[in-house]
């Protein structure tokens, strides 16, 4: 009886041990993959407060908006949120429109790879035409800087921060950018997201953010 | 003795968490069986459903894109800087064959030089993505549904059905997708299959979507 006390009280303490290694863990923490150079940089900001739409699956304490938008509660979707979004050129004048699709990726391992969501991007630039963007973001970095801390333990969020979350699925982290109508036909290339949260707020999280998703086609 | 069985313990602990986190499935979407058909002469085929109304999630789009942009939900709008040329932004809840809601839809139609033209991503969560492109005219319903009488502003009650796109085959091509659709190619209509309009212009029917694909070569 006597060992088996010692052996669970080890367990219990390799246990501790491991959950402590997975958060602190520097493997999950690094930042994604950024563009050295771009074809275009658009802008706009937190999908949350400033987006045209936000839905989800109803399991996020995070607010839909418009009020009356359908939320997306079926089984086979309720880990999907829907953003619709104004893209913005440098000038800050709406240039392209966004739907994006994100949902938990099924890749997510929390060992090395971090909390990873699959974001499904559909864009189009009125008069040019449109793209797909499949991009892949760790999310486990904001998770646990910003949303555990903040969220679950009540503590004060130390922000501004930035976070770089795009980690494929593309060779080098990049995400994979697909040409489908118009001037981009075709085309094909790579793509990045970076984010900066000014404002965390505990009912709607990041209140205040702002994000810029930027590509290069291949030559 | 006590001190090598505790460091066993701790072992054991250390190896259940990373083995947990590096292999535990954390993120299992609940997957349908596909509806997918085999054709006869290679490839397949597979048909999507939206159901309208209770299958919108959110449109938005400008006036001279007509029936179909319609806002849903009411208070959305388009910024008005994006005003000055046709577009058209629409989202489904997209139904398998038999009924079953198996994926999200974005459905973009915008105004380019070569005309208004459409892209299709189709989400499945547990399947992957699948991307369409095609053509289409503006208020391309208007007509469709005027010809049989509606008149706008005025709840109207029917039977049309309008393949969009120039070709009378096919409403544009399937250009693949990610996961299960990568690699595919082939051509996909796109039929509005309107039964009614209601008093503020929303729309009543079903939109399908067909699809015949095989692997790229």
């Amino acid at each position: 009886m006597k060992y088996f006390v010692v052996l669970v009280l080890g367990f219990l303490t390799g246990v501790g041990a491991g959950l402590g290694g997975l958060y602190y863990t520097p493997l999950t923490r690094e930042s994604g993959f950024t563009l050295t150079s771009t074809d275009q940089s658009l802008n706009y900001e937190s999908p949350i407060t400033a987006g045209l739409v936000f839905t989800h699956g109803g399991l996020s304490r995070l607010p839909t908006h418009p009020a009356s938008v359908p939320e997306l509660w079926e089984a086979t979707l309720n880990k999907t949120a829907l953003s619709v979004l104004a893209l913005a050129g440098a000038d800050g004048e709406p240039r392209a429109v966004a739907s994006r699709i994100s949902l938990l990726s099924e890749r997510t391992e929390l060992l090395t790879g971090g909390a990873l969501l699959r974001d499904n991007w559909l864009v189009s630039v009125p008069g040019e035409g449109s793209l797909v963007i499949t991009a892949d973001a760790n999310w486990w970095p904001f998770l646990r800087e910003t949303l555990i801390p903040v969220w679950y333990f009540g503590r004060e969020w130390r922000g501004p921060s930035g976070y770089a979350p795009t980690a494929g699925p593309a060779a080098g982290g990049a995400a994979l950018l697909r040409g489908v109508s118009g001037a981009y036909a075709g085309r094909s290339g790579v793509a990045a997201e970076r984010y900066q949260i000014e404002a965390f707020d505990q009912r709607v999280g990041p209140g205040k953010a702002s994000a810029e998703l930027a590509w290069q086609f291949a030559q | 003795m006590l001190r090598v069985v505790f460091v066993l313990g701790v072992i054991f602990g250390l190896a259940t968490v990373f083995a947990v986190a590096g292999f535990y499935p954390w993120v299992d979407h609940p997957r349908l069986a596909s509806r997918a058909q085999v054709l006869p002469n290679g490839g397949r085929s597979e048909t999507f459903v939206m159901r309208l109304p209770v299958d919108r999630i959110a449109a938005v789009g400008t006036d001279d894109m007509g029936l179909a942009a319609m806002p849903f939900p009411p208070e959305l709008d388009l910024p008005p800087a994006l005003s000055s040329t046709p577009v058209h932004l629409d989202h489904f809840k997209v139904r398998d064959i038999d009924g079953n809601v198996v994926g999200v839809a974005a459905r973009h139609a915008v105004g380019t030089p070569q005309g208004i033209v459409v892209a299709w991503s189709l989400i499945f969560p547990s399947r992957g993505a699948l991307w369409l492109s095609g053509g289409t005219t503006a208020a391309a319903l208007d007509s469709a549904v005027a010809a049989r009488g509606f008149r706008p502003g005025e709840a109207w009650t029917g039977d049309v059905s309008v393949q969009l796109g120039s070709d009378e085959a096919a409403s544009g091509t399937v250009l693949g997708g990610s996961d299960e659709f990568s690699g595919l190619s082939g051509a996909y209509s796109e039929r509005w299959n309107l039964t009614g309009v209601g008093d503020a212009g929303e729309l009543r029917g079903t939109i399908e979507i067909a699809t015949r694909m095989s692997f790229s070569r």
